[in-house]
């Protein structure tokens, strides 16, 4: 029986379709399950069906990659009213999806692309996010996502930016304490700072990660390794600052067995005692 | 749901549109890789912060190889027997040069391999429509992708530039074919809604092979035929040929090449969508042409082909056997009902 909420320091797992025998039989402890939106609005009923089967047993967010908030295309209402009907279908408490652009010129890029942290375009987020909120109708966050590259126009720092959108749109963040690991590193910020400054009222839930350290000292976002200890450090600052909150790991590529994806997501239990 | 009423800052339009078509800038392929090359970032470089080691160009081509390779990747998931067999990187040419005109257009991923199948189909096409299939005394045939882009112009491709990479492909056309077929045939039972097995009666099977009623196949259903060796399932060839099934392989596809076989017998891959997922198998030459032309026919129908094309006993083996099989069919979900001629209503 699925329980009606997510409890505050509740820790989850994204829905990955290798995992799907392992959760219909039940996962311990697992406290919710995160979708990708946009696997579950496709032409094909499949999908649809298995989420079925686990939002029976979990309670289920929905997580979307190709909103395109920052963007200037036009909001695509075809895309929003199908997945107000997934979330309502289902009881998602909310909906999230990143700081970021990514479509252009009628084009879906497919990508979390970085947009310039300039004061100049809050407005026009702002804006957008509240038409996507009001879409919606649960509660929105945005996430940080994570960048190689700043704009030479920039007059702000990330999080300062992500703050005025919220407070702005008055909605919700979606923290990932990876992303900002991995942008502290590629852009030479101290991440505690960037924890200093985040509104924790706001935060719906953090996410975690694996990254990868290429060869040139970036950090590549990749969700294809463990949480890095550096990770779960910063996990443990971001706990002693605005937890509890909901924790969940994302596992997207060489994922491992779903025992093994659990623990991972349960040494968060762990990190913050 | 509101409007937005504010506008984009025209600075924020410009910038945005330059970073996309940098992104869909094609890679450049020498050196036998797919890799960035900075001269497609010079719109977009001033306007990035450059003061480390890293590099503005470096940090540019993460993005740029990101887009591609994601692309690449969706394109080889959804084709994997078709990628296997032109190989990942002579693949990824093809894909590259068809997202150029044909980028992603909404926000499901797979609106991309559901458009690149009918482009690859009908370069295909193309090269079925030149020329006979050219055979070797031994009976090998030697009619590769190549040798029949030799003797096609590149403007008649849906795509124009894939002809200078087929015009290298040394590998019978047919085996590509074949290939595409069987990917899309899983794709497309992906896209169709599922079938749940059914549990034929005694009845049911009277009434089919008394021709009062015909099957009805499950939307997701396909069955293709393979000659060649292009299985990434671990697949086997079910045992118990016959010799209906060996006199049977030429006729079942109308658009068969007979080319030559590299199974000792073609194999005949059956693909539907099941409650669980898409399930794909593979079935005997009898079995394949049964399901291939109940689809179109009824059983008094199907006995008379068999009277006309097969060796003396051929008839008396389907009458012993149809029962069986219209079990196992029903069963795996590849039928999922009956449509009763007026006569039995």
């Amino acid at each position: 029986m699925r329980p009606s909420t997510i409890a505050r320091d509740a820790v989850g797992l994204g829905l990955r379709p290798v995992h799907l025998a392992a959760l219909k039989e039940g996962a311990a402890g697992l406290g919710f399950v995160e979708i990708i939106a946009e696997n579950f609005l496709g032409r094909s009923d499949l999908p649809r069906r298995q989420l079925h089967d686990i939002a029976a047993r979990y309670p289920v967010v929905a997580h979307n990659v190709s909103l395109n908030l920052l963007g200037t295309d036009p909001l695509d209402r075809a895309y929003l009213r199908r997945l107000r009907h997934l979330v309502e279908t289902h009881r998602m408490p909310w909906v999230t999806d990143h700081l970021c652009f990514s479509a252009a010129r009628g084009i879906y890029l497919h990508d979390l692309l970085p947009v310039p942290l300039s004061s100049s375009l809050v407005p026009w987020a702002v804006d957008r996010i509240k038409a996507v909120q009001d879409a919606l109708g649960v509660p929105f966050g945005i996430e940080n996502a994570s960048t190689y590259l700043r704009f030479a126009d920039d007059d702000m720092s990330e999080v300062a930016f992500l703050r005025q959108i919220v407070e702005g749109a008055d909605c919700q963040i979606l923290l990932d304490i990876n992303n900002v690991f991995v942008a502290g590193v590629n852009h030479r910020f101290d991440p505690l700072t960037y924890l200093d400054e985040v509104p924790w009222d706001r935060v719906l839930y953090v996410h975690l990660a694996g990254h990868l350290t290429r060869p040139d000292g970036l950090r590549h976002d990749t969700h294809d390794r463990p949480v890095d200890d550096d990770v779960w450090a910063l996990y443990r600052e971001a706990w002693h600052r605005g937890g509890p909150f909901p924790t969940l790991l994302e596992w997207d590529e060489h994922i491992p067995p779903f025992d093994v994806a659990l623990a991972e997501a349960m040494k968060a239990i762990a990190v913050r005692a | 749901m509101t409007t937005p009423t504010t506008s984009p800052p025209a600075w924020w339009q410009t910038l945005e549109a330059d970073f996309a078509a940098f992104l869909q800038t094609p890679l450049r392929d020498d050196g036998g890789r797919f890799h960035s090359g900075h001269e497609a970032a010079v719109t977009v470089l001033p306007r990035v912060h450059n003061d480390d080691d890293v590099g503005a160009a470096r940090r540019l081509a993460l993005y740029h190889e990101q887009y591609w390779m994601r692309l690449f990747h969706v394109l080889q998931q959804a084709f994997p027997r078709t990628s296997r067999v032109l190989g990942a990187f002579t693949f990824n040419q093809l894909a590259g040069a068809f997202l150029v005109t044909h980028g992603p257009r909404g926000f499901d991923l797979d609106d991309v391999p559901r458009a690149f199948h009918p482009a690859l189909q009908a370069a295909l096409d193309v090269l079925v429509s030149v020329g006979e299939r050219a055979r070797t005394p031994h009976g090998v045939i030697h009619d590769s992708v190549a040798a029949r882009m030799a003797r096609v112009e590149a403007h008649h491709l849906p795509v124009p530039s894939w002809g200078p990479v087929l015009r290298r492909m040394d590998l019978p056309w047919s085996m590509l074919a074949q290939a595409l077929s069987l990917d899309e045939a899983c794709r497309r039972a992906f896209e169709a809604p599922a079938s749940r097995p059914w549990a034929i009666a005694d009845a049911d099977i009277d009434a089919l092979m008394t021709s009062r009623a015909r099957v009805v196949v499950a939307p997701s259903f396909s069955i293709v035929r393979v000659d060649w060796d292009i299985d990434i399932d671990g697949l086997a060839m079910p045992p118990g040929g016959n010799a209906v099934a060996n006199a049977a392989a030429e006729d079942l596809d109308d658009t068969s090449t007979a080319a030559p076989v590299q199974h000792a017998t073609a194999w005949h891959h059956v693909v539907v969508h099941h409650p669980e997922g898409v399930r794909h198998g593979v079935v005997d030459a009898v079995l394949a042409r049964i399901l291939a032309r109940v689809r179109r026919e009824d059983f008094s129908a199907l006995l008379r082909h068999v009277e006309e094309k097969f060796p003396p006993g051929a008839v008396a083996h389907l009458q012993h056997s149809f029962a069986g099989y219209a079990r196992l069919a029903a069963a795996q979900g590849w039928w999922v009902g009956l449509t009763w001629s007026r006569e039995s209503r």
